[in-house]
């Protein structure tokens, strides 16, 4: 592990695997009936069987999350929420 | 009822063997002490086997009718897991020597198990009292002034958890009699704005970590001892899920409240740097989708919020105990200091990962075979935006539980330290807990039985749930690798994050110092008027008043010869000395005392 790469070797089959799912999402959407989550009267119905709209929503789910929590330590160079260590004793 | 009934209705209390290891192991020492923390578990978790659904017993006292045990399908359930959890955490703690930890571990266990099998409100509060008492010695066990102040305050939280479910028990007594105190659901009671009904909800609420109200969780349990927030983790919250399930199905506010409680905390966990409090934030995330289930309150979602509530004890107990072994051996749990144990702690790494895909639902690890009814349960129902926040909480409980957890304590930068491996006792009990995850995820079928519902017609794994899971957890991690890589993912740094707990721990201190300022202020003000001034000019008054009296009453006085033969002004001299020094002749002061009684005769 603290051979770089084997790290670069270990992500590089991690987007293999990333590949393969998607792949996996497409060809069971357009060859078998795929379980929805919601009914067809639904405004989601559409869009959640689409292909990949998981990947693609925890993959912007989660840059957002990081982005906004950056936010939660400072803005603009202004702290928000994050203080010093000590901060509870001073 | 006589002593002897009395007695023969306590030997048959599921919580009998745990009260009972939880005396012995306070009168023993050493590791006969901890043998309790092993046998009595495994006592109770028999005698909870032989109990019958449908079963009850009642108490006497007081005059009230207490009925103190009731064994439905959701209590022998939580029966199970109570005592499988505190075999777990007692294997864990096998090396503990200090008998409070020990034994109000085990009476801590045992309130646990006393509200899930409580069959009226009056057995509850008794247990729920229980509760915040003996938990809060996994928090003073580590005896630091850190530790101390924080079990203060947890004490606060659950204390006044337990007089809000007092008040709502009287106020629902006085408004519908014996009939109040049943266990009953209140969901349309609080619907139709009954207090007695809210006031309840909140003492559950406390506990159960809502929204505003969850801050105990991560000031507690990131103070208390490397053992603590094992034990912690498994009971507090999860009997408030128990009460939830029992008191508030189908309560529309607990979808909100659930919702905003899946989301919140994983923003918290992305910044927080003790790495035990990321935990304590992704418990809150976890809970919120128990609560979300009860609030569906379909029999369905209540089954998955109890399957979650079960899977969860094992699987947090799992994380919380790989993150106690790293503070056990280094001494240290902020994730800005650690790194590289994988190296020396290889076991506990690969433990914490099991724990860590547990709790990110993978498929085939036991978070994926509760988690998944709740949010296709969301779907079923209609509630789009929870679905949406359900799907975004998953995410982002992989993001920081599953990914930073394991990442920053066992990879990312070497730290440098070398601890050694953990002790063999924590090794067994993350060895249990990791084959449990490994193998409720891999045959649900043994959970979905002991269900109160039996979640009839669910199944996880078909080809849709695992491809869309896959899909999400996959993603997430390569939202969090490419952030990483880009150097756009925050590092960890030595720090502390706001919470709801800055109210009363700087506003509070604030007000209290406004408040001391103002009084103190009034005080010394008051002081100074009265005592420096009044008092002062009263007291020169009176000594300067008779100097002047005397004075005035010299000349007449001399006049009528009673001053002696000086001449006026000597014997004016003098009297006005002696009256400003307090000093008589005897025989003045004896006339003036007759005068005075004279006049008091005459005016009475």
């Amino acid at each position: 592990m603290d051979d770089p790469a084997n790290v670069r070797k270990i992500i590089r089959g991690f987007y293999w695997v990333c590949g393969l799912v998607i792949l996996a999402d497409v060809i069971f959407s357009l060859g078998w009936h795929k379980h929805e989550a919601f009914g067809e009267d639904f405004a989601l119905h559409g869009i959640e069987t689409l292909p990949a709209f998981y990947g693609l929503y925890g993959f912007v789910a989660c840059v957002g999350l990081v982005y906004v929590s950056k936010l939660m330590r400072d803005w603009n160079g202004k702290r928000t929420l994050m203080r010093e260590e000590d901060y509870w004793d001073r | 009822m006589n002593f002897l009934a009395a007695s023969s209705e306590l030997g048959t209390h599921p919580a009998t063997a745990l009260l009972l290891g939880g005396i012995v192991a306070a009168c023993l020492r050493g590791r006969f002490a901890s043998m309790a923390l092993i046998l009595a578990p495994i006592i109770g978790l028999w005698y909870v086997h032989t109990m019958e659904v449908g079963s009850s017993s009642t108490l006497s006292l007081f005059g009230y009718e207490i009925q103190s045990v009731m064994a439905d399908r959701q209590a022998k359930l939580f029966g199970y897991l109570f005592h499988i959890a505190a075999l777990v955490a007692g294997i864990y703690s096998f090396h503990l020597r200090d008998p409070w930890q020990v034994s109000m571990a085990l009476l801590y266990a045992a309130s646990a198990v006393g509200v899930a099998f409580a069959g009226d409100m009056l057995s509850l509060f008794l247990w729920w009292e229980g509760l915040a008492i003996t938990s809060v010695f996994q928090i003073w066990g580590r005896r630091t002034k850190e530790a101390e102040e924080s079990g203060f305050r947890y004490l606060f939280f659950h204390v006044s958890s337990g007089l809000l479910l007092l008040a709502g028990i009287i106020f629902r007594y006085h408004g519908e009699g014996a009939d109040a105190l049943s266990l009953a659901p209140l969901t349309e009671a609080l619907e139709a704005g009954d207090l007695g009904a809210l006031l309840i909800l909140l003492a559950v609420g406390i506990k159960a970590a809502f929204p505003g109200l969850h801050v105990w969780l991560k000031d507690g349990y990131a103070e208390a001892t490397p053992t603590g927030p094992v034990w912690l983790c498994a009971f507090t919250t999860k009997c408030a899920v128990c009460m939830l399930a029992r008191l508030f199905p189908g309560a529309e506010v607990l979808i909100t409240i659930g919702g905003v409680m899946a989301m919140f905390p994983i923003f918290y966990a992305v910044i927080e740097n003790d790495l035990r409090r990321v935990l304590c934030y992704s418990k809150i995330n976890q809970i919120g989708f128990m609560v979300v289930g009860i609030g569906i309150g379909t029999d369905l979602a209540i089954d998955g919020a109890i399957a979650h509530a079960f899977t969860h004890v094992l699987y947090k107990g799992l994380l919380f105990m790989s993150m106690g072994a790293v503070l056990f051996r280094t001494g240290e749990i902020r994730g800005s200091h650690l790194g590289g144990l994988y190296k020396t702690m290889p076991w506990t790494t690969g433990f914490c990962i099991v724990g860590a895909a547990s709790i990110s639902a993978f498929p085939l690890f036991s978070g994926f075979v509760s988690k998944s009814i709740i949010i296709t349960e969301a779907a079923k129902n209609g509630h789009v935006l929870v679905w949406l926040c359900l799907l975004f909480a998953s995410a982002g409980v992989f993001h920081h539980a599953g990914i930073k957890i394991p990442f920053f304590a066992f990879f990312a930068h070497d730290s440098g330290k070398r601890p050694k491996e953990a002790p063999i006792n924590m090794l067994i009990a993350m060895g249990i807990a990791s084959f449990l995850c490994v193998f409720l995820g891999c045959n649900p079928q043994w959970l979905y039985a002991l269900l109160p519902n039996g979640a009839s017609g669910y199944h996880p794994y078909d080809a849709t749930h695992v491809i869309t899971q896959f899909e999400i957890l996959l993603f997430s991690a390569l939202a969090f690798t490419l952030l990483n890589l880009w150097g756009k993912y925050p590092p960890e740094l030595p720090s502390v994050n706001l919470d709801v707990d800055w109210i009363y721990r700087k506003a509070g201190r604030g007000f209290t110092k406004a408040m001391a300022l103002f009084w103190n202020g009034l005080n010394d003000w008051a002081h100074r008027i009265v005592q420096g001034e009044i008092v002062r000019r009263v007291s020169l008054f009176t000594r300067a008043g008779q100097v002047h009296v005397l004075e005035f009453l010299a000349d007449p006085l001399h006049a009528a010869g009673l001053l002696g033969n000086d001449k006026r002004d000597r014997a004016k001299a003098r009297i006005s000395k002696r009256a400003g020094l307090g000093i008589h002749p005897v025989g003045l002061t004896a006339l003036f005392g007759m005068l005075f009684l004279l006049a008091f005769l005459l005016l009475t």
